[in-house]
C-alpha cells in the first residue's frame, strides 16, 4: 500500500505533470504526501568548493537554501490546489540524488520526472534511486497529461529479481488496474524464464494478488526495450512497470539496454526497481 | 499488501512439523495459498550428465530413495495443512539441489518459510547455508524457524522486534514485515549502534510506521560486541517472539558471504527471525 509518497521538488519545467501525478496518486491511495527540495549540494561541499576563497560567500549559500525553501512553498501551494489536505516539504542539504535516496525509505514510492537529453546535463536521478534505493521509482514524462497512472498497464517480465521489485513495488496500482498485460519479450533468450509456460507462475502469483493479469508473449528481432514501449503505446498503457539493470561506476551509472532505452523513450509513466 | 502466496520447505528434520505449522497458521492469518516444496537434493544437472549407464544402474536406487522421502514428506505436510484448517494448499516435489530449488521457488512466494539448519543433525553439503542461498538467490523476505522453537504454538508475531540502521536492506525487510507488524500486539524498533557509529532515534521512521498502521515503540542502543549478539539479546529481554532484520550478503554459486550480524543471527537465532535484502 502507498502510504507515503516522496515527490522531487524543484523549479523546472517538468515539476508540474510530476507533481499531478503524485498528488494524483497521493488522493487515490489515501496516503501523505512528501516533497523533497535541495540545495543542490552540501555544507561542506560547498565549503570545499569555495574555501579557496578570501572570504567565504555565505549568502550565496543562503541563497541557495531560499531558493530551495520557495521552491517548497510553491510546491505545497499547488499541492494544496490539487486536493493534497497537508502537503509535507522537506529541505535537505545536499544533492537531489542523495536527498531521496535518504528519504526513500521513509516513503512507499518516490516520484521523479523523466530526463530529457537536451542540453542540461543528465543527473541520472529515476536510475541513481531506483539502483541504489529501497523503493519504487515512479518516473513520470515532462509533458505527461494523460489518463489515471495504472489503469492500464504493461509488465515487462524477463524472471529477474529486479522485475520481481518492480511488480512488487507496483503492486498496489496493479491490484486497481483495469487490465495488466504481463509482457515477455523473447522468452528463449532470457535467462531467468523457465518451464513449459514461461510467465505462468508470476501469473498466477499476481492473480493470487487480486490482479487482473493477461499474459502476453512477443518474439522480435528489435530491442526488447522498444517491445516494451511499442506494446504501451498499442495497448494505450498508462504505466509501464520494470526491472532496473545497471551498474555504477564512480558517480556514473551504466544502464542495460532495455533500461536505458525505456528511460530514455518512454512516453509514459514508468515503475523502476531493483 | 498482503501475504498470498506463502511457500514453507518441507524436510526431514525433526523440526518440519514445527516449521510447517507455523507457516500454516501465517496462511490461515491472511488467506494465503500455502505451498509445501521438498526436494530431491540433487542437482538436476548431475543427474542427467552422469554417463547414462551410471544413471540407470548406480544412482536410480539412490535417487529413487530420495524422491520416495520426499513424497513421504509431502504427504505428512497435506495432512498438517489440511488440520490447521488452511483453505488453499499445494504440494510441489521439485528434482534439483534444494537452495537452487527454493531460490527460483521464493520468487513466486510472498514470503517463504524454513527451518534453521541444526548443526548437529546430518546435513546434505551445502545445506548448513541453506537460508542464505535462499535469502539472497531471491527478492522475497525469508522468515527462518530455529531449531530451538519447541512449541508450534508459539504466537510468531505478537511481540515484534525490528532492528533499524537505516540500510537499504533493513528498508526492505520492515516493508516485506508489515502484514506481522501491523497484526502484533506490540512492535519494537531497536536502532544498535557501536561506540564507533553511535546510534541516533529516528522519528521518519515512526512516522512512517504510524502511516501504515503500525505503532512501534523506539529503542535506541550501543552494542560494544556483535550487533547480532545485542539484537538477540534485547529480542529476548523484549521477550519477542520474531525478529525483523535486513539480511547482507550475497550468494553466488558456491560461494557465500554474509554480513557479521546476519551470520549471527542465522547461527544463533532464539527465535523465528524475518529477513530481506
Amino acid at each position: 500500500m502507498y502510504k507515503t509518497i516522496l515527490v522531487h521538488v524543484d523549479q523546472s519545467p517538468p515539476m508540474e505533470s510530476r507533481l499531478r501525478a503524485a498528488a494524483a496518486l497521493a488522493l487515490d491511495h489515501g496516503a501523505h504526501l512528501v516533497g523533497t527540495a535541495t540545495t543542490g549540494m552540501s555544507w561542506s561541499s560547498f565549503a570545499l568548493l569555495t574555501g579557496s576563497m578570501a572570504v567565504m560567500p555565505i549568502d550565496e549559500y543562503d541563497a541557495l537554501r531560499a531558493g530551495a525553501c520557495s521552491s517548497l512553498a510553491r510546491f505545497s501551494e499547488a499541492a494544496r490546489r490539487l486536493g493534497v489536505a497537508a502537503p509535507e516539504g522537506r529541505l535537505v542539504e545536499d544533492e537531489d540524488r542523495d536527498a531521496l535516496l535518504l528519504h526513500a525509505r521513509y516513503a512507499d514510492l518516490v516520484v521523479v520526472s523523466q530526463e530529457s537529453g537536451d542540453g542540461l546535463a543528465l543527473r541520472g536521478l529515476p536510475e541513481y534511486v531506483a539502483l541504489h534505493g529501497p523503493r519504487p521509482v515512479l518516473m513520470v514524462p515532462a509533458g505527461w497529461t494523460g489518463p489515471a497512472i495504472g489503469a492500464e498497464a504493461i509488465v515487462g517480465w524477463d524472471g529477474s529479481l529486479a522485475a520481481i521489485r518492480a511488480i512488487d513495488g507496483a503492486l498496489p496500482l496493479l491490484c486497481r488496474a483495469r487490465n495488466v498485460r504481463l509482457a515477455i519479450v523473447n522468452p528463449e533468450r532470457e535467462a531467468g524464464l523457465h518451464g513449459q509456460e514461461p510467465g505462468a507462475d508470476m501469473a498466477l502469483y499476481l492473480a493470487r494478488h487480486g490482479v487482473p493479469v493477461e499474459l502476453l508473449v512477443e518474439r522480435s528481432a528489435l530491442p526488447t526495450g522498444e517491445v516494451l514501449l511499442g506494446m504501451a503505446r498499442a495497448s494505450n498503457a498508462a504505466l509501464l512497470v520494470a526491472g532496473a539493470f545497471g551498474h555504477s561506476r564512480f558517480r556514473e551509472i551504466v544502464l542495460g539496454g532495455v533500461s536505458r532505452i525505456v528511460l530514455a523513450r518512454a512516453a509514459l509513466p514508468v515503475l523502476l526497481a531493483h | 499488501m498482503r501475504y498470498k502466496t506463502i511457500l514453507v520447505h518441507v524436510d526431514e528434520t525433526p523440526q518440519a512439523a514445527i516449521t510447517i505449522a507455523l507457516a500454516a497458521r501465517l496462511a490461515l492469518a491472511s488467506d494465503a495459498h500455502l505451498l509445501g516444496v521438498a526436494t530431491s537434493g540433487v542437482s538436476r544437472f548431475f543427474y542427467r550428465e552422469a554417463g547414462a549407464d551410471l544413471a540407470r544402474t548406480v544412482l536410480a536406487p539412490y535417487m529413487d530413495e530420495r524422491l520416495r522421502t520426499a513424497e513421504s514428506l509431502l504427504g505428512r505436510f497435506e495432512a498438517l495443512a489440511a488440520q490447521s484448517g488452511v483453505r488453499s494448499f499445494e504440494r510441489r516435489l521439485i528434482d534439483d539441489e534444494t537452495g537452487a530449488a527454493l531460490a527460483l521457488a521464493t520468487r513466486y512466494a510472498d514470503l517463504a518459510v524454513m527451518g534453521q539448519p541444526d548443526p548437529a543433525q546430518p546435513l546434505p553439503p551445502g545445506d548448513a547455508d541453506l537460508p542464505a542461498y535462499t535469502l539472497f538467490g531471491g527478492a522475497h523476505p525469508l522468515l527462518v524457524v530455529p531449531y530451538i522453537q519447541a512449541d508450534a504454538d508459539a504466537g510468531a508475531g505478537r511481540r515484534i522486534l525490528v532492528a533499524w540502521n537505516g540500510s537499504a536492506q533493513a528498508a526492505r525487510a520492515v516493508n516485506a514485515a508489515l502484514p506481522l507488524l501491523r497484526a502484533a500486539e506490540a512492535v519494537v524498533v531497536a536502532v544498535v549502534g557501536t561506540p564507533a557509529e553511535p546510534a541516533q532515534a529516528d522519528d521518519d521512521l515512526l512516522a512512517w510506521l504510524a502511516r501504515h498502521g503500525v505503532d512501534a515503540e523506539l529503542v535506541v542502543d550501543t552494542c560494544t560486541e556483535d550487533v547480532g549478539d545485542c539484537l538477540l539479546t534485547l529480542a529476548a529481554d523484549r521477550a519477542s517472539d520474531l525478529l525483523v532484520m535486513g539480511g547482507y550478503g550475497h550468494a553466488r554459486l558456491h560461494e557465500l558471504l554474509l554480513g557479521g550480524a546476519t551470520r549471527t543471527v542465522l547461527r544463533t537465532m532464539t527465535m523465528p527471525v524475518l529477513l530481506a535484502h
